[in-house]
């Protein structure tokens, strides 16, 4: 009995030797089960999507367009890496999580033009409204001071009618913008200021050409 | 004793082994992670064919295929939607039990359906513009057209505004960046210009309904012209013209201006008509005789305008208050571009001063709707 114990507590003292090695591979087995055991970043993926859905409720598919969907690209290579590390034995996300906070950054960048494509639009058609009305306003003034005699009146009578027509796509315009359509409003704007413009000349014109016509006809 | 002697004997010569079976198991791990990696070789995870699936999808998007080729990109996109599930399914089954096969499957058929897309998108797009800038061109000749057509009808308030709202959806269309309000603009210009067109159509098609009196009276005119070898003023009120003739020839031609409701024969004082038939000149005016230059003044009302005033009256279409009107005559002050007097025929004073030259009492004045027929009339 003693023996056998003399003959284990030598086996044991061995073993002492292979301390190293066994800590070793301990370690290595701990640090395998940790790693393929490690879960994904879904905090991150969630932050990433909503970034994204920010962006696409500022309208920036619209705005933004070309680097909306490059945006979207990003997101979904995120995910993809996001699932590659998934099917791995050896977890690793940190690239995944990097590709998410580049999501995360350039929504916010798309989010920032989308705003700035929405005001500079914004601010181009409230100019424009600005110069039909004056414009409106200046042919109406025209209309008054044109000669009322009758060889101008038939016309003045169709400019009136275009005049109209103006003031008629201005309202629409309104609703439009209000709808948020502001390319189609950007449009729609320039076209009445073109007319405006236009009817604006040739009342001048009228003006000019039956200036000093004070005979009745 | 024996047994827990046995089972001491056993735990000491396990941990006397200890290195070489944490060894064996390394080397199982090694195994499986060979083997994994084996399997992923031979059926592939699918992330290079999403990834390409991906950049094809972009490509598409960015080709405008969510508007030009809807369908294939939604399909696009399905395949894809299918592939990252299928993929997230397999990952969550034992390495040595996954099949990437079907994932890569849908990766692939999202790429075909993305690339196809973004082809459709392009011959789409190119179609669509084709086809717009057709639809524009028609449009625009259309509109011309029609304007030509209202250039021979007297100036209506509510036809002018349809026609610049018309001209206004026009112009946007020719701007617009998304091919359905085109469409939309398109539509409304082209439904705008039929109802004007036929409605201009229509008044023209129920003027003309006495061509073949006008030509008749024409030829007559002429004929008496010939055989009388008097001078003889033709006024074309369609074509806007006045003509005079000698002894059967034609000799000039000269731009007037009539009253602005001049499309239809004169029936009362205040109508705003140009009288139509035959008559003849009853007094020269000039100087202080008229406020117009120089004046011809005709026989309006002559015996049919007369009679048929009777028949109006008698009818009710015409209230008896309402005189026949008179004091129609061919004056000058014309030259202004629009039709402005009350019924009477405008020249510029410098052909009012021919015309007044080759006229005198007693020549006739023939003022017929149009001499050329309807079809040469209508664009």
């Amino acid at each position: 009995m003693t023996g056998k114990l003399t003959k284990s507590l030598s086996d044991f003292k061995k073993m002492k030797n292979n301390r190293f090695l066994v800590s070793a591979t301990i370690l290595g087995i701990t640090a395998l089960t940790f790693t393929s055991c490690t879960k994904a970043p879904q905090e991150k993926i969630d932050l990433a999507n909503q970034a994204v859905q920010n962006a696409a409720t500022l309208e920036a598919e619209v705005y933004a367009t070309y680097n909306f969907v490059a945006l979207q690209d990003s997101l979904k290579g995120a995910l993809e890496a996001v699932e590659a590390e998934n099917g791995s034995f050896i977890k690793d996300y940190s690239v995944a999580v990097e590709k998410l906070d580049q999501v995360i950054i350039l929504a916010n960048d798309v989010k920032v033009e989308a705003e700035i494509g929405k005001q500079a639009y914004s601010a181009e058609i409230a100019a424009n409204i600005q110069t039909i009305q004056t414009l409106l306003a200046e042919n109406k003034q025209l209309i008054e001071e044109a000669p009322k005699g009758k060889e101008g009146a038939t016309a003045l009578m169709a400019i009136k009618g275009e005049l109209e027509a103006i003031e008629v796509a201005v309202a629409e315009l309104n609703n439009l913008v209000a709808s948020g359509d502001l390319i189609s409003s950007s449009q729609k704007a320039k076209v009445s200021k073109e007319k405006a413009t236009l009817i604006n000349s040739e009342l001048k014109e009228v003006i000019a050409k039956y200036k000093g016509t004070t005979r009745r006809v | 004793m024996a047994q827990p002697d046995g089972v001491f004997s056993i735990m000491i010569q396990v941990t006397n082994n200890l290195p070489y079976f944490l060894l064996i198991i390394m080397l199982s791990v090694l195994v499986i992670l060979g083997y994994n990696h084996f399997s992923q070789s031979t059926v592939q995870s699918p992330d290079q064919a999403l990834a390409t699936a991906r950049s094809a999808i972009s490509m598409a998007k960015i080709e405008k295929a969510k508007e030009y080729a809807s369908n294939s990109l939604t399909r696009s996109m399905n395949y894809y939607d299918s592939a990252m599930i299928s993929w997230e399914t397999e990952n969550k089954k034992i390495m040595v039990s996954r099949d990437y096969s079907l994932s890569n499957y849908y990766a692939d058929q999202a790429t075909y359906w993305a690339l196809h897309s973004q082809q459709a998108s392009q011959v789409n797009q190119r179609r669509s513009k084709e086809l717009v800038s057709q639809e524009i061109k028609l449009l625009k000749k259309q509109m011309n057209q029609i304007e030509l057509l209202r250039q021979n009808l007297p100036i209506n308030i509510k036809e002018s505004k349809a026609l610049a709202k018309a001209k206004i959806l026009f112009e946007e269309a020719t701007l617009q960046h998304s091919v359905t309000l085109v469409n939309q603009n398109i539509d409304e210009v082209k439904e705008i210009l039929a109802s004007l067109e036929q409605s201009s159509k229509h008044k023209l098609e129920q003027y003309f309904m006495d061509y073949h009196q006008w030509c008749d009276l024409h030829e007559q005119a002429v004929k008496q012209s010939i055989s009388q070898k008097t001078p003889l003023i033709v006024v074309d009120k369609l074509a806007q013209s006045c003509f005079t003739y000698h002894s059967g020839r034609l000799i000039n031609s000269y731009p007037i201006e009539m009253g602005a409701n001049w499309l239809g024969d004169k029936q009362h004082a205040g109508d705003k008509m140009t009288p139509e038939g035959m008559y003849l000149v009853t007094k020269k005016k000039e100087g202080s005789e008229t406020k117009y230059h120089k004046a011809l003044l005709i026989n309006y009302p002559n015996a049919v305008d007369k009679e048929r005033y009777r028949k109006y009256v008698a009818t009710g279409a015409i209230s008896s208050s309402t005189g026949i009107g008179g004091l129609i005559e061919i004056h000058g002050h014309g030259g202004k571009g629009s039709n402005w007097t009350d019924g009477c025929i405008a020249l510029s004073n410098i052909q009012m001063d021919e015309l007044y030259q080759q006229c005198k009492v007693g020549t006739p004045v023939l003022i017929v709707g149009s001499l050329r027929p309807l079809n040469q009339v209508m664009p």
